[in-house]
């Protein structure tokens, strides 16, 4: 079923995109084909179709109202050649997609403003060498007026339609930059590519444009502003007033571009230097990391297991400012690390070293205990005995009696109930009171006086636990 | 004795005392309840520095300022005597700044106090081949991160966020900053002030 043509145009534009792919198609220079192949249009179409529209009807509907047939009867083209494949769109509708098209920059690169300069070279090479002895009904001077004035015509539309491309896309760029933080997290895909297609639009289209327009390299040769400038001043005070107001309005206008540049410029150019940052900052690292990795590699051995890089190693040097911190609450680095004050005499460094000496001595007088003879197997044998013994006795202690002083009463049931009995045998006694009864530390300080021996003792109590 | 009151912050004195005798670098600004906060001891030390410089001299210490960020102690006499803490903490940096940049993350995480890198982004780079040679070339310990909380978390190169995040601090930012290049060159500040 045919669409009727309103019908057709909400559709086309509904689906730009379409359009906009074959317009990117053919903005390609090898191409020189007027309008477009049909055979590519529908393989557009197809493909277009598939990835958006997931609806069989839809997809049908839209193939049909978007047929060269049905675009034909609306009188939306100018011609469909069926023998050779090709078709054109009317003009009006492809400008119209044309100035919907913000997203895409074309036609503008730096080889386009080679050939814009050139072009400008060879008139200004016609028209400059005459000094403005200029006849206005010599066929060649006409031809070549014409050539300029549509020349500069093209070139204003150019500029024009790029500035607005150029400012839609810095636009939507910057909306997906700025979506991102870029501490948090890897870049997703879509911020990394938003971010190379800025610093490619900003290589390939803003700066070759800005030094296009720069009216300071107007002053240089090399600028085809310059060459326009030197034109319209040629037409100065001659008889071709309309043409030099023509003339004069492409070229302010022209001018007036740059300030819209320059804005795209500077929003653009945050998100370059931020990556030109970033990759300086990548490169210095990386090379400082090489450094290090290569000083360790150097330093592998057979093994493998590596060599401590020494501390004042040259890669080291950043760190310097750092060099000293440590900590210092261990004795070993305070201990020994009197800080004499400076300027004030003598006094404190004889104080320093008679303290010194003092200690010297005291440690090299300290009489060193004389090494104990492992006892015999004799001696070991009665240790043990006595040991079995004391304990014998000690089961037989009535520890009601210790409830008062713990050490008195084991010493008097030893007195009463073990053979040769010595006062420090309270101590092997002790650990076979029984555990019942819980201990009390006083701090009563009693004695012992037993066989001329002293034991002086805090005494301790027993209580019921 | 007769009290001398030289106007000093007698809570803030101890804290500084405390943080330089245990090898601490004093920062601008430290976590304080979990958040980024100007250091009240920093504030003492720049307000006094000239009183606290005259004090610790006494005691054989030297303040040492980095960058006007950050101070710390040394000793002249055992000035060379201590500079493996310094090349640690250099190697750990330069391991760290280099690995976030294998693990895909932008640099930048290790300044935003709502970022930072975990445990397990430390440890993965701890991991990598290169790292790890480093690592036992330079005497650290695996895992990494047993390294970073000694030399750097304890020394205040960086902090723990409460989302147990690390970040870095002045100090530790002033480093990767020396790592990174001549002062001029592309920093980490600078990019991060971009990206505001």
């Amino acid at each position: 079923m045919d669409t009727n043509a309103q019908n057709t145009l909400v559709i086309i534009f509904q689906h730009v995109d379409i359009f906009c792919t074959m317009l990117d198609h053919y903005s390609d220079r090898s191409k020189t084909v007027v309008g477009f192949q049909v055979s590519a249009y529908e393989a557009v179409v197809t493909d277009y179709l598939e990835k958006h529209v997931s609806q069989k009807t839809d997809r049908s509907r839209i193939n049909t109202a978007l047929s060269l047939n049905n675009m034909d009867e609306c009188g939306l083209l100018i011609f469909v050649d069926d023998r050779r494949g090709q078709f054109a769109l009317q003009r009006g509708l492809l400008q119209t997609i044309q100035n919907l098209d913000s997203k895409r920059i074309r036609e503008l690169g730096q080889p386009d403003l080679d050939i814009i300069y050139a072009q400008m070279k060879k008139l200004y090479d016609y028209f400059i060498p005459k000094g403005r002895a200029y006849e206005r009904y010599d066929p060649t001077f006409q031809e070549n007026l014409a050539t300029l004035i549509d020349s500069l015509q093209e070139t204003l539309t150019k500029i024009d339609h790029n500035t607005r491309a150029l400012e839609g896309s810095s636009k939507r760029l910057s909306e997906i930059l700025e979506s991102h933080d870029f501490n948090q997290m890897g870049m997703s895909d879509q911020v990394r590519s938003a971010l190379d297609e800025v610093i490619r639009i900003s290589k390939r289209n803003i700066n070759p444009t800005l030094v296009f327009l720069n009216e300071k390299a107007m002053a240089a040769d090399a600028s085809a502003m310059y060459l326009i400038r030197r034109i319209r001043e040629s037409f100065e005070r001659t008889t071709f007033h309309s043409e030099l107001a023509t003339i004069s309005t492409i070229e302010m206008k022209l001018l007036s571009y740059a300030e819209v540049i320059a804005d795209v410029r500077r929003r653009m150019h945050r998100y370059v230097e931020m990556d030109r940052c970033q990759r300086e900052l990548y490169n210095n690292i990386e090379s400082r990391f090489n450094e290090l990795y290569e000083a360790v590699v150097s330093r592998l051995d057979a093994k493998l297991t590596g060599k401590k890089i020494p501390s004042d190693h040259v890669i080291f040097e950043c760190s310097r400012q750092f060099r000293g911190l440590a900590k210092w609450n261990s004795a070993k680095l305070t201990r020994s690390l009197i800080a004499l004050p400076d300027n004030t005499g003598d006094a404190y460094v004889h104080e320093y070293i008679r303290s010194k000496l003092d200690r010297a001595e005291t440690l090299s007088s300290r009489k060193k205990k004389p090494s104990q003879k492992d006892s015999t197997a004799k001696e070991r044998y009665e240790k043990s005995s006595r040991l079995k013994r004391i304990k014998a006795v000690m089961l037989e202690l009535d520890t009601n009696s210790a409830s008062d002083d713990l050490y008195k009463a084991v010493h008097e049931h030893l007195v009463k109930n073990l053979e040769g009995y010595r006062l420090k045998d309270i101590y092997d006694a002790l650990p076979f009171v029984g555990k019942k009864k819980k201990r009390i530390n006083t701090f009563e300080r009693k004695e012992i006086i037993y066989q001329s021996q002293r034991l002086s003792y805090l005494a301790k109590k027993l209580e019921v636990a | 004795m007769e009290k001398l009151d030289l106007g000093l912050d007698i809570f803030a004195s101890r804290a500084i005392y405390k943080d330089f005798v245990t090898g601490k670098i004093i920062n601008s600004h430290e976590m304080i309840e979990g958040d980024m906060q100007p250091s009240p001891k920093f504030r003492e030390l720049v307000d006094n520095l000239d009183k606290y410089r005259y004090l610790y001299s006494l005691n054989g210490f030297e303040i040492q300022n980095i960058n006007n960020v950050a101070f710390f102690v040394t000793r002249d006499d055992r000035s060379e005597e201590y500079n493996d803490v310094a090349a640690n903490i250099q190697v750990l940096l330069l391991m760290i700044s280099r690995g976030v940049y294998s693990l895909g993350v932008a640099p930048g995480i290790l300044m935003d106090e709502s970022a930072g890198l975990s445990i397990k982004q430390i440890n993965e780079i701890g991991e990598l081949k290169e790292q790890s040679q480093i690592i036992k070339a330079c005497g650290l310990r695996q895992p990494l991160i047993e390294s970073v909380n000694g030399k750097l978390l304890n020394r205040g190169i960086c902090f723990c966020t409460k989302e147990d995040r690390y970040i870095l601090s002045a100090a530790g930012r002033y480093l990767l900053d020396e790592l990174a290049g001549a002062p001029g060159d592309a920093t980490l500040e600078s990019l991060v002030n971009i990206s505001e």
